[in-house]
């Protein structure tokens, strides 16, 4: 981290939350005003904002099993080519094969899947890590539009991470 | 969903007033849609903001839902 006057690679801003349903819109607008710092325009940054809002929601549900009292930790990391979202919970571990991303059709759809269906659309990288001792980490990634310096916009990449005591997911 | 136990023939949603919507909240419509459909009713959503729309976009169910901008145009539609 830079100290004063330094200069940033990044900006990086965190919000900590209970995992009350209530807050969720509050988590959702503290990503919105990030993501239009970021120079994202209103359209992408609500795509980005519904995204966060499955996410939050699928931790309450499924890492807190509906309980209203644990701390969600959501980071935003605005870099010159990127914004990250880094979503850390401290529930029990979920593993990958217990969120599967349902395009859904008018025959089924399930509440869980499409949630996830929607964060693998919006954004460019989706990877979820458990970190041991803590819980589980979701890093979702939204390259930003090319720029005059030259940022490019990256292919849609999603990936799984497993296990492990740094908190960094196996590639 | 009372409404559809009732066999309403028709269901009318009005979303001009939701400035969110989720998975969670589309789920709840397919599901009426779907409850209807078992016994041939229709149902139909008109208002959607752009946000909302957007949902329903990604979702890939605009065409599996009729949307209409007013309520004029999907009562005459129905």
């Amino acid at each position: 981290m830079a100290g004063p006057g330094g200069s940033r690679g990044s900006d990086e801003l965190e919000l900590r939350f209970p995992s009350d349903p209530r807050y969720v819109a509050t988590a959702r607008a503290f990503v919105e005003q990030a993501a239009r710092t970021a120079g994202l325009a209103e359209q992408d940054a609500a795509r980005i904002v519904l995204a966060v809002g499955e996410a939050v929601s699928n931790v309450i549900r499924h890492c807190y099993e509906g309980r209203s009292d644990w701390d969600i930790l959501l980071t935003v990391v605005i870099r010159p080519d990127r914004l990250e979202l880094h979503l850390q919970d401290f529930g029990r571990r979920v593993r990958p094969e217990e969120l599967r991303s349902e395009e859904p059709s008018s025959e089924e759809v399930r509440p869980g899947g499409l949630g996830l269906h929607i964060i693998h659309e919006v954004m460019d990288e989706v990877d979820l890590s458990f970190i041991s001792g803590t819980g589980n980490r979701l890093t979702m990634v939204k390259f930003l539009e090319e720029t005059a310096t030259g940022a490019v916009d990256g292919d849609g990449v999603s990936g799984v991470g497993g296990e492990s005591a740094q908190g960094e997911s196996p590639k | 969903m009372d409404l559809a136990r009732q066999r309403t023939p028709k269901l009318l949603f009005n979303l001009s007033e939701v400035n969110y919507i989720d998975s969670s909240g589309v789920a709840t419509l397919v599901e009426a849609l779907q409850r209807l459909g078992d016994y041939d009713g229709k149902l139909a959503i008109f208002g959607l903001s752009d946000r909302a729309r957007e949902v329903f976009d990604i979702a890939n169910l605009t065409g599996v839902f009729e949307l209409y901008e007013t309520e004029e145009e999907a009562l005459g539609k129905m």
